[in-house]
């Protein structure tokens, strides 16, 4: 785990993917999908001995 | 112990910005653990995640089925429970705890929500917005 990709996720502007999942490593988005576990598996696929780190990209004014 | 997390600025659609509690949470399942960076939500009784992730990951699906209620609706869960961390700056980790979770399909709106039961049962947390820090303590029981 590294808190590099923490800092990274704080400051960096992801609304491009509203609405999708994202995983991120090294400092980059590297897999997106609307459905959490499908961005796990493609995440898993590229980096299989890594822990996914996974978030949802919400533009929307929300309630929830 | 303490640890410390940060708000995240989001930009909206209309082109503004919001700051987000968005927490750092190691979740384990029987399969893996992910890293999800979630909201923080006071305004959620407990902590919800979708099928998809709980079935990725290895969390049990199988339990008594409910309703979660939100603003002007109404959605059907499963009840069930997660083993989590909460991650703090640094790479700081709190202790394992268990918090009930409800899981809940719906392919076209998923998100993840960490509520209060089980969380604020375990930490006192402190918002400080206005210095952009959340700061958690582990309660004393």
């Amino acid at each position: 785990m590294t808190d590099a990709d923490y800092e990274w996720y704080l400051r960096t502007d992801l609304s491009k993917y509203s609405g999708k999942w994202v995983a991120i490593q090294n400092r980059a988005v590297v897999a997106v999908d609307s459905n959490a576990g499908k961005v796990i598996d493609k995440f898993k696929k590229l980096y299989p001995k890594k822990e996914p780190i996974i978030t949802k990209i919400n533009t929307r004014l929300s309630i929830l | 112990m303490t640890l410390f997390c940060k708000f995240k600025k989001e930009k909206l659609d209309d082109g503004s910005y919001t700051l987000r509690p968005k927490i750092r949470v190691r979740l384990f399942g029987e399969n893996i653990s992910t890293q999800i960076y979630a909201l923080l939500d006071t305004g959620c009784d407990v902590s919800v995640i979708p099928k998809s992730l709980a079935e990725s990951i290895g969390i049990d699906i199988s339990g008594k089925k409910g309703e979660l209620f939100g603003f002007l609706e109404k959605t059907d869960v499963v009840e069930s429970y997660a083993r989590i961390k909460i991650v703090g700056r640094s790479k700081k980790e709190s202790n394992l705890i268990k918090i009930p979770v409800l899981i809940f399909d719906n392919e076209e709106d998923e998100n993840a929500v960490i509520g209060l039961n089980g969380i604020f049962d375990n930490f006192d947390i402190n918002f400080k917005k206005a210095s952009d820090r959340i700061v958690f303590k582990q309660a004393v029981v």
